[in-house]
């Protein structure tokens, strides 16, 4: 077979750009693999959120809680990383040590992500271990219907143990995904590329660049390590009968660990503790914990009404107060839905989102709860609202579809009805019994 | 090919091997010093079953058995515990109340069990079901327990042949439940004795120490003299030594804080969860009466148990192990008790286990200090607290005893700790190293890197034996903390010292010594004759170097692979019928019948003729086996059996044009050896064939890729058996990437292959292959309706890892950390540094990761077998690190000088690595079940004898025991159809959880199921429909599991309360439903 000269000749300029670019490959492999993975590890799932949005490295801040509805932020972990590494990459081959220098950073930017989450921002691993009960609690509210056949990450139980700041560190990482892994990855391989184009002394240099990711944790660690420790101070003491001492600690721990400054549980110890000393009877401590307790006996109004008078104290105690009304709110709408009162469940659904938008799940019930009562067009609002919230977990997504088709059967939009079905079955074909059945008309 | 420039070494190298050999030493001596002494495991115990027998049912077969036992009590007991050990799994149930479980798979589970709180005065009854896994032998049961009543009489429980037992729950007659009292158990067969009597059984160790529950308390009740509600106990207990074994039970009216030695111990109840728990919606109730005003029912109304709510809240007697903080002499136990309401009252009752195996037993009373002051000697100024009661005083009663939980240890602290441990074990290690090689290199005036290489050598037995000595801890038989024990490490450090004692024996034990003592043992054995009458055998009567052209040092590695090959076939042959089809095999069997009549496999549905679109190439064996011997499991598993036995040779000849004789021989073996291959060569299904001809693909390419340019022919014969390989199951597909990705790797800067015309030949050819596979694949699923969904809607690669249900460590729980691949993953990682540079490992390791990584992140479905093609290479791999470490202990032995003394210890070290190769990657000596990941559970597939289901015995069972006119629900139609001759009439599929075609040509349209176009009962009122118009109802549930998930509530609801269980067996239940009209009457012949 005769091939043409022109064919020839792009057959002959393929060849030698191939043989160029293998020779660049062949010589910075390091270099390009781990340059793809940190790039691509910015937009995978950095943080597997059980149930709402998943965190990318974009997204995953390094001041500020992500929140529900999470956003590029230019102080993202994966954004800083990415900035890096290209500043580094432009200037790399007039100063070598800048290339190993930028692999440190990324490594301590790696290293610090699961100890930012356990540590500076205790809020999103409170909302993680929360959500880890969600999916439970969703199926309440769906039909006879099924988890997909091949799993989700929540069938292993976790066990988490949240009470040390290690446990804590151990848990964080447990949610740490893809993006996480390639990232660090990534760095791994830069750095070994970067020290290996080092001219002389790289066993030193490699050292003193460790420093860099271990002195950074060492800095994060130490805060919640002080707090680790009064915080068993306090135990202690309060095992010892020692109120007035334990109520010191656990103060202490507070300051110096925010987990501790954002956990009710420690607050009602304390006013516990403040009861049986007969002191600070009007403390927001002794109202969280009178809360708590009205909570339990299942006095919600009551414990409502307690959790608002702590929250006048400002600062966490009020955050948290705040947390757990809306938090209590849910539980009251659910035990008036019990009871018949739907309208009045909703009512309290509604206030918990607007106090707190971290309760995400209390849309699903209040989307329900407005198809109980007829409120179809209000259901449709908020199943288009929190389907994106949850964009990730086709299988509830899927209900939530099958949710708002219901709603759009029921105002006999019979076509819109089948769009939101079949968007359903979409998301989730696999044992989609709810969709399947509304497609038929049962 | 061996790699000879890889293995040598200079003398730099040699000074790195050593130091990594006693680091490698030290560094395991730090983890047993660590593990023994500093951070000790939880024991673990034995349960004594005294005079209790194994029973077992006398009906067959009976792999699930129900026992039962009644019991009359004139009161409620005192006291009251159970120990059970049954095989495989148990439910224990007192009263119809679950009392415990336990599960596994191929292992005697045991458990021991408080049950005083499901006991009653009067009739009780003691309900056990037993579920075994493996076979052959029926489920078996061991039971000692004891009840205590108040006046102290005494009743034993144990198991023996007075108790009732049955093969299946549908013996009860009405509607009770088989564990009720009202139950007639006369009407029950009696349990015969075992005969695992005879034999000596290992049982699975406990966490509890049975005296927990088998002590009587002798503690009281106590509270402060002021009966406050806040209270503060304490009291000093004496030890001999550190960490004495001492448990503990506490019981308190309100919240409990417990401290020892100013260690907290009790977990703060609200700190486990993080302090919340998500407000939670349980079942739809019906809508109670309207509210006078909103909110007032949520508190009156919303928790209906309130009402009859007990004045004080349930207490529990929590057992904990407190023998991590006891230390010699005295120690101090605080509790804490805060109360709502009602004085602050405290109950404990412990023991301390001294050496002889004694105990001292300490516990509440008057003794006790009120106040954290507790001191070893009498204080007249401290308060004592008053005793209410024994246990069992009002209003508590007898407490219900469990084993609690102790605050986790793990933290930064410990974390530390745990490296101080092993860092200073390591910098004693190596101190002895440098002094011991100084001091030995002075006395034989020697250069010092010959005595340090010496002197590291002999580290590498100790490290290899503390290696061995690791697993035990991994089997049921033996104790978790089993190898932790101060002999072993005292006798490890004793060992390390002593061995050096050996440097003695340089100048005497030469190579000319040892040389001189084989001769003599060679004379002895008269090995010269034997060798020349095996020479002789060999040689002239068998001819076989004659025969093969090679002389006979030649043949002897072929001789060897064959034998092992024999022994794989008879490991693989053994049993091979045993087992019944399960589903998956009966559709390749039933498509294989195609064959023999059109030429493809097939199957005909409801007149249409709908051909075979994954494992295409599978069916084919299976036809001529079919056609030589018929159709059976023998025959239908014949061609698995041999495809199995060849990929052992395929391993030994692969392993040594990768590597060499040496590991190809011994990867050859452990594949012949371990569980999971001698299963799937015992299974009809696709993957045996998949991964034979996938290490065909393998090696052709090795092969061809050697050349350059590119051997043409073989590069043919790997693109045909790449075909072969993807067209027996088509995710194989990713071995393609993983080639290329193999190719650069050896090839590494070498590019010319990329003008080698023929490779893009090749490749046009798969690529014509696939694209024909999904075509027909697309073909055959666009002619019908159809609803549901399965596996086969999974066209090709996708996007997995975006998706939720990506799960990164599958693929490394269950084939890189299973069970039997453990070592051979642990030693590839601990082989990459220094066998990177041999071609073969890279070969076999970057295949392997490939294709782990691309069956993770791009393939959204996950099994366990989609990883068996490539689980070879986790073998090789690990074999050949292995083998080339080996061979790096030799080398340096014969760098320090090629003493006996060195190469003694090199050979030692490797021999020991190649020992513990083989002891975890089967289960003849050791049953590592538990070396698997965390996240890994037990397979049917990775343990030798384990059932899969029983499609044979229900099928069989039915027929035998069906009327005319009885309606049969088959569960799997072909299988079913397979053993019973007949189909069944009706398909169950109430969520449509599998894909039910529409069939528009039948004369009644109609959902029917693929396999047999049997009608599709579609919900509650279709199978009510059925049951009301036929005369009576079998409903085969197999896999019994599946469709217990895969129908919809309200129809498990009617079987459960309408049918009776008439079967059960492996995974499967055969349900009858009684006539719900009168039976039709026979046609009568006068």
């Amino acid at each position: 077979m005769k091939i043409p000269k022109r064919l020839a000749r792009w057959f002959d300029r393929i060849v030698t750009w191939s043989e160029v670019a293998a020779r660049i490959w062949a010589d910075h492999w390091l270099l390009i693999i781990g340059s793809l993975l940190v790039i691509g590890s910015v937009g995978l799932k950095w943080v597997q959120f059980p149930f709402t949005h998943d965190l990318s490295g974009l997204r995953l801040s390094l001041i500020r809680d992500p929140g529900v509805t999470p956003h590029i932020s230019i102080f993202a972990t994966g954004t800083l990383g990415l900035l890096l590494l290209l500043v580094a990459l432009l200037f790399w081959r007039r100063n070598a040590t800048l290339l190993a220098l930028t692999a440190s950073i990324l490594v301590m930017l790696w290293a610090i992500a699961p100890a930012q989450i356990a540590f500076r921002q205790p809020s999103v691993l409170r909302r993680l271990t929360y959500e880890l009960e969600v999916t439970p609690v969703l199926n309440v509210f769906t039909k006879d219907y099924l988890l997909q056949n091949y799993g989700t990450p929540e069938l292993v139980p976790k066990r988490l143990v949240l009470y040390t700041a290690w446990g804590r560190l151990m848990a964080a990482i447990s949610f740490m995904r893809l993006g996480w892994d390639c990232f660090g990855l990534g760095a791994l391989l830069i750095g070994i590329y970067g020290i290996s184009r080092l001219p002389r002394a790289k066993l030193r240099t490699t050292f003193l660049l460790l420093a860099l990711p271990v002195g950074a944790m060492i800095i994060l660690l130490i805060p919640p390590g002080i707090g680790q420790h009064y915080y068993n101070e306090g135990m202690l003491n309060k095992t010892r009968g020692r109120n007035q001492e334990a109520i010191a600690d656990f103060r202490r721990a507070m300051r110096w660990d925010r987990w501790h400054a954002q956990d009710v549980d420690l607050y009602a110890t304390i006013g516990q503790l403040q009861k049986l000393a007969g002191v600070s009877s009007n403390s927001p401590e002794r109202h969280i914990q009178r809360a708590v307790e009205l909570r339990q006996a299942n006095e919600y109004e009551e414990a409502i009404f307690e959790f608002s008078l702590a929250a006048d104290a400002g600062g966490w105690t009020a955050y948290t107060a705040h947390k757990e009304e809306a938090a209590t709110r849910v539980t009251l709408g659910l035990a008036l839905y019990h009871a018949g009162g739907i309208g009045a469940a909703v009512k309290q659904w509604e206030l918990a989102v607007a106090e707190d938008p971290a309760q995400v799940y209390a849309l699903f019930y209040l989307a329900r709860g407005y198809y109980d009562i007829a409120l179809y067009q209000a259901g449709i609002a908020v199943g288009d609202k929190l389907a994106p919230l949850i964009k990730d977990h086709n299988y509830v997504v899927a209900n939530v579809y099958s949710l708002i088709g219901d709603c759009y059967a029921k105002l006999g939009k019979d076509a819109e009805a089948r769009i939101y079905y079949n968007r359903s079955l979409t998301a989730d074909p696999i044992l989609n019994y709810w969709a399947l059945t509304g497609l038929v008309g049962e | 090919m061996e790699d000879a420039t890889s293995l040598r070494l200079t003398g730099g190298k040699s000074w790195h091997w050593s130091w990594i050999l006693v680091i490698a030493c030290g560094l395991l001596l730090g983890y047993y010093v660590l593990e023994t002494y500093a951070s000790p495991r939880h024991r673990q115990y034995q349960l004594d079953f005294g005079r209790a027998s194994w029973i077992e049912p006398a009906q067959t077969p009976a792999p699930i058995a129900y026992f039962r036992k009644e019991i009359y009590l004139p009161a409620n007991p005192e006291q009251a515990w159970i120990q059970i050990a049954a095989s495989d799994t148990f439910g224990l149930m007192v009263n119809g109340h679950t009392v415990g479980t336990g599960g596994s798979v191929k292992t005697f589970e045991t458990g021991i069990y408080d049950i005083k709180r499901g006991l009653k005065p009067g009739t009780n009854v003691i309900a056990v079901s037993v579920s075994r896994t493996s076979y052959p032998g029926p489920a078996q049961l061991l039971i000692r327990g004891q009840v205590t009543e108040p006046g102290g009489n005494v009743t034993s429980i144990l198991s023996d042949e007075s108790w009732r037992v049955s093969n299946r729950t549908g013996i009860v007659q009405g509607t009770e439940a088989w564990t009720s009292q009202q139950v007639e158990d006369q009407l029950w067969p009696k349990a015969r004795r075992s005969p695992l009597n005879d034999q000596h059984v290992s049982l699975r160790w406990v966490d509890m120490n049975p005296r927990v529950l088998q002590l009587p308390l002798l503690g009281y009740w106590i509270m402060a003299p002021n009966a406050a509600s806040e209270s503060v106990f304490s009291t000093v207990i004496n030890a001999d030594y550190t960490r004495q074994e001492t448990w503990i039970q506490v019981a308190a009216s309100g919240d409990l804080d417990l401290a020892v030695n100013g260690h907290i111990v009790t977990v703060a109840s609200t700190a486990i969860s993080g302090g919340k728990k998500l407000p939670h919606l349980a079942a739809m109730e019906p809508t109670p009466p309207p509210l006078a005003k909103p909110g007032q029912l949520a508190k009156e109304g919303f928790n209906p148990a309130k009402q009859n709510q007990p004045a004080l809240e349930p207490t529990t007697l929590s057992a904990y192990d407190i023998s991590y903080w006891i230390r010699p002499g005295p120690n101090v136990i605080v509790a804490a008790v805060r109360s709502e309401h009602i004085p602050a009252s405290f109950f404990a009752d412990g023991f301390l286990t001294k050496p002889d195996g004694s105990i001292w037993r300490f516990s509440t009373n008057s003794g006790w200090v009120v106040g954290d002051e507790a001191k070893a000697t009498t204080n007249p100024a401290q308060q004592h607290p008053v005793q209410i009661g024994k246990a069992g005083t009002s209003p508590w009663g007898y407490l219900p005893q469990e084993l609690a939980r102790p605050m986790e240890r793990a933290g930064f602290a410990s974390f530390f700790e745990a490296w101080l441990v092993i860092g200073l074990t390591l910098a004693l290690v190596i101190a002895l190293w440098l002094i011991v090689s100084a001091i030995v290199s002075g006395w034989r005036d020697e250069p010092r890197m010959v005595s340090m290489a010496r002197d590291a050598l002999l580290h590498g037995p100790i490290a290899a034996g503390l290696l061995l000595l690791l697993l035990p801890n991994y089997d049921p038989r033996f104790p978790d903390e089993w190898s932790f024990q101060p002999a072993i490490v005292v006798g490890a450090f004793a060992v390390l010292l002593l061995i050096r004692l050996l440097h003695l024996l340089v100048g005497k034990w030469t190579p000319a010594v040892t040389r001189a003592g084989f001769e003599r043992f060679k004379t002895g054995a008269q090995w010269e004759a034997r060798k020349a009458q095996a020479r002789d055998l060999v040689s002239r009567k068998l001819r076989l170097p004659e025969l093969f052209e090679i002389p006979f040092r030649e043949l002897l590695p072929y001789l060897l692979l064959i034998v092992i090959v024999f022994l794989g076939f008879g490991l693989r042959y053994h049993s091979l019928a045993y087992m019944s089809f399960d589903h998956d095999e009966m559709g390749l069997v039933a498509k294989s019948k195609g064959i023999l009549i059109l030429g493809f496999p097939y199957t005909s549905f409801a007149g249409l003729i709908r051909w075979l679109t994954t494992y295409e190439a599978v069916p084919y064996p299976l036809a001529l086996t079919g056609l030589l011997f018929g159709y059976s499991e023998w025959s239908m598993r014949l061609p698995s059996c041999f495809m199995g036995t060849l990929s052992i040779a395929v391993i030994g000849l692969l392993g040594r044009r990768l590597f060499g004789w040496r590991t190809g021989l011994f990867a050859a073996l452990v594949y012949a050896c371990l569980p999971l291959n001698i299963r799937w060569a015992q299974n009809a299904f696709y993957p045996t064939q998949c991964q034979f001809v996938s290490l065909l693909t393998v090696w052709l390419f090795y092969e061809a890729i050697q050349y350059r340019p590119f051997d043409r022919r073989l590069l043919t014969a790997a693109t045909i058996a790449f075909c072969f390989t993807y067209l027996s199951w088509e995710g194989t597909a990713f071995l393609l990437p993983a080639l290329v990705i193999a190719l650069i790797v050896v090839r590494w800067r070498e590019w010319w292959w990329l003008k080698d015309f023929h490779l893009y030949r090749c490749l046009f050819f798969i690529g014509a292959v696939v694209v024909a596979q999904y075509c027909s694949r697309m073909l055959a699923g666009a002619s019908y309706l159809q609803v549901g969904s399965g596996l086969s809607n999974l066209t090709g690669p996708s996007l997995f890892f975006l998706a939720p249900g990506y799960q990164p460590m599958f693929y490394v729980d269950k084939l890189l950390l299973s069970e039997n691949h453990v070592f051979f993953t642990l030693m590839i990682v601990v082989g990459l540094p220094f066998c990177w540079k041999h071609r073969g490992f890279r070969y076999v390791v970057v295949l392997l990761a490939t294709l782990f990584i691309l069956h993770t992140n791009f393939l959204a479905a996950l099994s366990p077998r989609y990883a068996y093609y490539y689980q070879p290479y986790v073998i090789l791999g690990g074999v050949a690190a292995t083998i080339m470490l080996y061979d790096r202990l030799v080398a340096l032995a014969r760098l320090e000088g090629d003493t006996s003394l060195a190469r003694f210890a090199a050979h030692a070290t490797g021999l020991a690595m190649l020992v513990l190769l083989f002891v975890q990657s089967n289960e003849s000596v050791l049953k590592e079940y538990e070396l698997s990941s965390t996240g890994d559970t037990p397979q049917m597939m990775s343990r030798l004898n384990t059932y899969r289901y029983d499609y044979r015995g229900v099928a069989r069972y039915v027929m035998d025991h069906a009327r005319p006119g009885d309606v049969i629900f088959p569960g799997i139609p072909h299988v079913f159809n397979f053993y019973a001759g007949v189909s069944g009439d009706y398909f169950l599929d109430t969520l449509y959880s599998s894909k039910v075609p529409y069939i528009q040509s039948l004369n009644d349209a109609r959902f029917a199921d693929k396999f047999a176009g049997l009608p599709v009962i579609r919900d509650i009122t279709e199978l009510k429909d059925v049951v009301h118009r036929s005369g009576r109802t079998w409903i085969v549930f197999a896999p019994y599991a599946s469709f217990e998930k895969f129908n919809s509530p309200a129809v498990l609801d009617y079987i459960h309360e309408y049918a009776k269980t008439e079967f059960e067996s492996y995974r499967v239940k055969a349900f009858l439903i009684p006539a719900a009209q009168p039976e039709a009457k026979l046609a009568q012949t006068p």
